[in-house]
């Protein structure tokens, strides 16, 4: 049983309630887990990933998703510069 | 890494909204470009009803989603939790209790918590794999919202990150 990576716990009218979360390698998704319930594993990454159709369907990592979004942010600003430098 | 803690009280004029059927933006933190960039890891959450509560028991929603552009919200400094914060102000910026919301990206929400409005509840992740991350992307940042059709008073939002 993998060890959990995270923990939601909640006071309210129906008492302290309390559960196990994992956070999808994929999607950065939370999600929550049942006691003694092991969480999906992606055999490449070998991190945890949520039951989404999309993060079964292949290996992203998120962190990549991460570092495609911040190239495209700076090739776009890169390019708003260039077309400023240019009296566009 | 310095640790930071942000909620929708920290402000001499906090301005809380009341929560309607639709999200509101409550607390969120981003990039700015007028600092250095750098990414967001959100470790903590915590969240619950602090106005006066409905006479019949409902629900809140909350959740934390991705933006591309902030709106329009009262400006708030995260406090520095940690000596590697020390005296200095964290370069992402934090707004709260927003008047105006930014742009959220669609079906982006990484947390999702609907909760009855007579309880608290608090999110910890336990290593550096479970944290939320935001993109260190000029505007771009992430967003702690709420709703509920029947609740109409304030909530509590609180957020504590790493950058």
């Amino acid at each position: 049983m993998r060890k959990a990576l995270g923990h939601l716990i909640g006071s309210g009218p129906d008492g302290i309630q309390e559960c196990d979360t994992h956070t999808c390698n994929h999607c950065n998704r939370v999600f929550e887990i049942k006691p003694y319930e092991s969480p999906s594993i992606c055999r490449v990454c070998m991190s945890p990933i949520c039951n989404s159709t999309f993060c079964h369907s292949g290996c992203r990592p998120y962190e990549r998703e991460v570092e495609r979004i911040e190239r495209a942010a700076r090739t776009e600003q890169a390019r708003q510069e260039a077309l400023r430098s240019y009296g566009l | 890494m310095a640790k930071f803690h942000i909620d929708n009280l920290l402000a001499s004029a906090p301005a809380q909204q009341n929560l309607t059927a639709n999200y509101k933006w409550m607390t969120a933190v981003s990039c700015s470009s007028t600092l250095a960039l750098r990414r967001i890891y959100v470790y903590q959450l915590g969240f619950g009803a602090n106005g006066t509560p409905n006479s019949t028991d409902c629900a809140i929603e909350f959740d934390l989603s991705k933006f591309t552009a902030a709106g329009t919200g009262v400006a708030s400094t995260p406090t520095g939790l940690d000596t590697d914060a020390g005296t200095s102000n964290s370069v992402t910026i934090g707004s709260i209790n927003y008047t105006a919301d930014g742009t959220t990206t669609a079906n982006s929400a990484i947390f999702q918590k609907s909760i009855n409005q007579r309880a608290t509840w608090q999110w910890t992740a336990y290593s550096d794999a479970a944290r939320l991350v935001g993109p260190a992307t000029n505007l771009a940042g992430l967003a702690l919202r709420a709703r509920s059709p029947t609740y109409a008073s304030t909530v509590d939002a609180d957020l504590y990150f790493e950058e």
